[in-house]
């Protein structure tokens, strides 16, 4: 196998080892530069307890996003799916113990992520304003059934979101695994590739025979899944959470996806270019704080590189374009109706 | 009589083709002039040509006898010449009156603020109406409007202009009987008013109906221009088609086998009724009819694309039930479409992966894809079929047309059909390219793989195919084999010509 079932479309498949690449050196320099400002940083601890623990619930959900991207989807209701279904498996677990906590948790992940599914797939409703709209309905649910109070941890969140195997955050190591099944998922398979292919032309996929309404409904699902393994650990690491938190979680997912590489419009991106971004957004946040730079300059720093990166985007996508069209013009390949003969 | 329009000479070629070649049409004040000819014949071009949407290589255009070029549409829109196309331009929010003078609305002044005039506008759209003897409310939202209301507004639009020239392109194609009526009523009065009116069509009826005189075209060649009232539909038909059959179509004798599919009384509420037919294997069928005539509607519901609303579908003799495309293919139908950058290829992906697309399952090892399975299902068309390519993960999209055809083809052809369903399988192929695929599917046909074939150029049917069915309305009107086959009877079956 020579590896090139991963990348498709042009900007990434011509620069895209180099972007990946240019992503790791990003992330070199930024934890070199915020190192050199706080040695606290660089710690073996302040790693994996603050930067690393802080990211991994939007680290997990970034995975499934990727895949939405790729077929010119977006979820924005990824975070309140994970509250929503942190709340609901919580108050299962108060009322009827740790197997239904857990049980329920799950359910209602996959039933959120089926609800976006079917809505955008057979109501033919843009995913945008679907999961927009659901990520105010989740939460509005949250709230309902709870009356605004908090929910609780209870043994087996609590247990999964502070454990540590021989020193490593189990919730990292949740992460790599998931992160490994999802980069072969998308790279390897024929699900991947069909994917892909839905994001660059839905009708030729469909007159491929490939089933294009169930593929599309299964990653939606895999997010709500997705979001309620999350869940776990977010509640487990917080003990408690109440409707109103991580309203901004589903931007953040998108900050890390674009930034990743993946094209908004679909049919362009992958994964490895997702979780190097998960890791500069990680050092990021939490490098920021070591630094004492104030929370509102944070954001703006945050938004800068988010646009420097898709206007870094912008331009090798255009040049790639570019050369395409020269390599067309070489072989006196006539492309357009209408033009005069040479 | 006042000439208004001349083309003298027009030749006009892209590369590779000769779209028009030495074209010449005259347009008279008050008079409604047909333009008639098959597909592809160059009504088109010759139209595009009068607006200013190409520009001739040679030739000259005259407007009241003067010489002029058109640099653009604008320009040629500026002079008086409006097109209404099938397919009307309105805006569907706006109302009719806000559409006509939508980038011309008159103004004037409500102290030093310049307002649109609702009133004068009002009144010189009412005076258009007149002028069309049509009676609509102007303050309507267009998109409450059925079809040919909108192609009143659209004509009014025009006459907002000023336009002396009027060009209708296939304007009765989505209208129905009694709409038709009204509009033929609209092009007479504006004719007595001296509108003069460039008619295309290919329903002989209307031209015999509505038109003074009629110009053929064929093959980008003209023809002949006649007088309406001094010829008759045989005359016309035998202008229209006239041409010997190039006969270079490579169909090989091949024996015939049992009965394949059989389909009886297939309908689809209203697209198609009552569809017999049947096909043997390893033959080619050729289904011709006018646009619209319900061909690629019948090919996508055999498919499974769309639903049928009732009818049986026996494959070999047994009866299939299917819903979705996967169940088409198990019972091993495949489709090629017409249009194949929106639905035969993901042209950003390459040779290979189009081509392994339909049955990714079959390229794996274990849960991974197998490259090397790909390459070889890939290369093993890439020879056999001539693509032209440097390899197998070269881009669709920088391929000519013909080879990412080819592609298209190759991709169905290797899910190894019982029956393949091509439509137009060489609509924009070079002719180098429509040889070689008229030879794939020959070799086909000799395989024992049954052909479907949908085709509007009826020299390719006659050439290709062991039987034709002529669909019209829907429906099978009328079936020939290779022998009685001319275009001369398909046409009038498709036509309805007695």
């Amino acid at each position: 196998m020579d590896g090139n079932t991963q990348t498709l479309s042009k900007p990434k498949r011509k620069f895209g080892v180099n972007f990946n690449v240019a992503l790791i050196l990003i992330l070199i320099a930024l934890i070199a530069i915020i190192g050199a400002v706080n040695p606290t940083f660089l710690t073996y601890n302040y790693m994996m307890s603050v930067v690393v623990k802080n990211i991994m619930e939007i680290g997990l959900m970034a995975l499934p996003m990727t895949l939405i991207v790729i077929t010119a989807g977006i979820d924005l209701s990824v975070g309140s799916t994970m509250i929503f279904s942190a709340i609901a498996g919580g108050m299962a677990a108060a009322s009827m113990g740790e197997g239904a906590g857990i049980l329920v948790t799950l359910l209602v992940g996959a039933a959120c992520g089926l609800a976006n599914g079917l809505i955008i797939v057979k109501l033919k409703i843009n995913a945008l304003i679907t999961t927009l709209a659901t990520f105010f309905l989740f939460r509005g649910i949250a709230k309902g059934i709870t009356h605004g109070d908090s929910v609780y941890s209870y043994e087996f969140t609590t247990y999964v979101g502070n454990k540590d195997i021989a020193g490593i955050p189990l919730v990292l190591i949740v992460f790599i695994a998931a992160a490994v099944i999802f980069t072969l998922l998308l790279s390897k398979t024929g699900f991947g590739r069909s994917l892909y292919a839905l994001g660059l032309n839905e009708n030729a996929t469909r007159y491929s025979g490939i089933n294009a309404d169930r593929t599309l409904i299964g990653i939606y699902v895999i997010s709500g899944v997705v979001c309620a393994i999350a869940a776990y650990f977010y509640l487990g690491r917080f003990t408690s959470v109440k409707f109103d938190v991580a309203n901004s979680m589903n931007l953040k997912v998108v900050t890390v996806i674009v930034l990743g590489g993946t094209s908004i419009l679909g049919g362009v991106g992958d994964m490895k270019g997702t979780i190097i971004a998960i890791f500069i957004i990680a050092v990021l946040n939490s490098g920021l704080t070591v630094m004492d730079i104030p929370i509102d300059v944070q954001t703006i720093i945050q938004g800068t590189v988010l646009i420097i990166s898709l206007i870094v985007y912008s331009i090798l996508g255009e040049r790639a374009k570019r050369r395409r069209i020269i390599e067309v013009g070489k072989g006196g390949e006539p492309r357009l109706a209408g033009q005069a003969p040479a | 009589m006042d000439e208004v329009l001349r083309l003298n000479n027009i030749v006009k070629t892209f590369p590779g083709v000769l779209a028009l070649d030495d074209m010449n049409f005259d347009l008279n004040k008050g008079e409604i002039h047909a333009i008639c000819g098959e597909n592809g014949a160059g009504k088109s071009t010759l139209m595009k040509i009068v607006t200013g949407v190409y520009k001739p290589d040679s030739g000259e255009i005259l407007i009241d006898g003067e010489p002029v070029v058109f640099e653009d549409p604008n320009d040629a829109f500026a002079k008086g010449i409006a097109i209404i196309y099938q397919e009307t331009s309105l805006f569907e929010e706006m109302t009719i009156l806000e559409n006509i003078f939508l980038g011309h609305e008159y103004m004037k002044k409500a102290g030093p603020i310049p307002v649109i005039d609702y009133a004068k506008m009002r009144s010189e759209a009412l005076e258009i109406f007149k002028i069309m003897n049509v009676d609509l409310d102007l303050n309507e939202r267009t998109k409450n409007l059925g079809m040919a209301q909108k192609q009143m507004v659209e004509i009014a639009k025009a006459l907002s202009h000023h336009s002396k020239i009027l060009i209708l392109d296939e304007p009765t194609a989505s209208l129905t009987q009694r709409e038709v009526e009204a509009l033929f009523s609209i092009v007479r009065s504006l004719r007595d008013q001296g509108v003069a009116i460039a008619y295309i069509s290919h329903r002989l009826e209307e031209i015999f109906e509505l038109c003074d005189r009629v110009t053929v075209v064929r093959d980008g060649r003209y023809i002949s221009t006649k007088l309406v009232a001094a010829t008759n539909k045989d005359e016309l038909v035998a202008d229209m088609v006239g041409r010997s059959m190039d006969n270079y179509y490579p169909k090989a004798d091949v024996t015939i086998g049992g009965e394949l599919i059989r389909v009886e009384h297939l309908s689809q509420e209203g697209i198609l009724s009552d569809v017999n037919f049947h096909i043997d294997k390893g033959e080619i069928v050729g289904f011709a009819g006018l646009a619209g005539a319900g061909r690629t509607e019948l090919a996508l519901a055999l498919c499974g694309f769309t639903k049928i609303d009732g009818g049986k579908i026996y494959v070999e003799g047994k009866e299939v039930k299917i819903h979705d495309y996967r169940d088409a293919m198990n019972a091993g139908f495949v489709y090629v479409s017409e249009d194949r950058g929106k639905y035969g290829l993901v042209i950003e992906m390459s040779v290979k992966q189009n081509i392994t697309m339909p049955q990714l399952h079959n390229m794996r090892s274990g849960l991974f894809l197998d490259n090397a399975k790909e390459l070889k299902l890939a290369g093993q068309f890439i020879g056999e079929f001539d693509i032209k390519c440097p390899d197998a993960d070269f881009l669709t999209e920088n391929l000519s047309g013909g080879n990412q055809q080819k592609v298209s083809v190759s991709k169905a052809i290797a899910m190894a059909p019982k029956i393949l369903f091509l439509d137009e399988p060489t609509r924009g192929v070079d002719v180098g390219s429509k040889a070689e695929i008229h030879g794939i599917v020959s070799a086909l046909a000799k395989k024992g793989t049954t052909i479907f074939m949908i085709s509007s150029e009826m020299p390719e049917l006659i050439g290709m195919c062991d039987r034709i069915y002529i669909m019209k309305n829907g429906t099978i009107a009328g079936e020939m084999n290779r022998a009685e086959a001319t275009q001369e009877k398909i046409l009038k079956v498709a036509l309805q010509v007695d």
